[in-house]
């Protein structure tokens, strides 16, 4: 099937007629890309390198990428264990939707936080990795939400996948609160909380992007949000429209057998 | 020297990580905006209740 294009808009708001894009995504987009670029100059130039007691040098920079993507993981699997606990209230699939496309996300941020903490550990530790309660926790969390990931991809039943991954995106969330409190609860390797408590351990402009850092990344979850959710959107309308298709002709060869359509094809459809 | 030295390497671990930053975060957008077209290809317009 295919559709006409419906070009919108001129330059850079210039949507693709066949996209995830909208207008307000489109402005959100730019308003990323302008605040990333804003913020590699003050990670990368503007700011000093740290020069402090535990002093970590240019390395300091790392933390600006690594703290803003964990933050961001914790905002996805937040929003999937939401969205899973109305999904099963609810029972619509757009809370379905929803919860997978931000699980899918916190995927891709949990892998930038585990890789640039490693390099910042082999820096500043000596070692790729280390088998600390922070380390260890989220290397689980990063596997949890992998498996959620394929149980979705196991389950071929819509309603079925719907409610086993609500299940598992909630019990998998208990994991999230764990991850972040591990280095106050366990002795860690890792250090605590740079910005939690009201006297920071950093300031000036290596505050500013941390927070800055943090902006930016929950920005990119939101507009990789509104393609992601589309997609999702998007490709169970098809799933939908593919088995009502296939139980049409099942229909149809059966009354050309001339025999009766047994109830297993008849069943869910209205 | 040793300090020219610690600096380079430290700016090569910063580098990587960023380069590695850009690269997933990239190569993520690129997967689902290319996804998107192909999937949106395949609904009828008045199925795209966002554009």
């Amino acid at each position: 099937m295919t559709s006409t294009p419906t070009d919108t808009g001129a330059g850079l708001l210039r949507l693709h007629p066949d996209g995830t894009a909208s207008r307000g995504s489109r402005i959100l987009g730019i308003v990323v890309l302008v605040s990333a670029a804003v913020f590699l100059y003050v990670a990368l130039v503007a700011s000093a390198p740290d020069e402090s007691l535990d002093a970590q040098g240019e390395l300091v920079r790392i933390m600006y990428l690594h703290v803003p993507s964990a933050i961001a993981c914790y905002t996805a699997f937040f929003v999937t264990a939401v969205a899973s606990a109305m999904y099963l209230w609810k029972r619509t699939m757009g809370w379905d939707a929803l919860a997978a496309s931000s699980a899918e996300i916190g995927v891709v941020f949990v892998s930038l936080t585990l890789l640039t903490g490693s390099i910042w550990g082999h820096t500043t530790w000596g070692t790729w990795w280390e088998w600390d309660p922070r380390l260890t926790s989220t290397a689980l969390m990063f596997v949890l939400y992998l498996g959620y990931l394929a149980l979705r991809r196991a389950i071929l039943d819509p309603v079925s996948r719907a409610k086993q991954s609500a299940i598992l995106g909630i019990i998998a969330f208990i994991n999230v609160p764990i991850v972040h409190f591990s280095v106050d609860w366990w002795r860690s390797l890792h250090q605590t909380a740079t910005v939690a408590s009201l006297d920071p351990q950093i300031d000036g402009l290596r505050l500013f992007a941390l927070m800055f850092g943090m902006i930016v990344a929950l920005l990119l979850y939101v507009w990789l949000m509104m393609h992601r959710f589309r997609l999702e959107f998007a490709e169970a309308a098809l799933e939908s429209k593919g088995l009502d298709l296939a139980l049409a002709e099942r229909r149809a060869e059966a009354r050309a057998d001339g025999g009766s359509v047994p109830p297993s094809v008849t069943e869910g459809v209205s | 020297m040793a300090v020219v030295l610690a600096e380079a390497s430290a700016w090569t671990y910063v580098t990587v990580s960023y380069a590695i930053a850009v690269g997933l975060i990239g190569g993520y957008t690129a997967w689902i905006l290319r996804r998107g077209r192909r999937v949106g290809r395949q609904l009828p317009p008045e199925e795209r209740t966002w554009s």
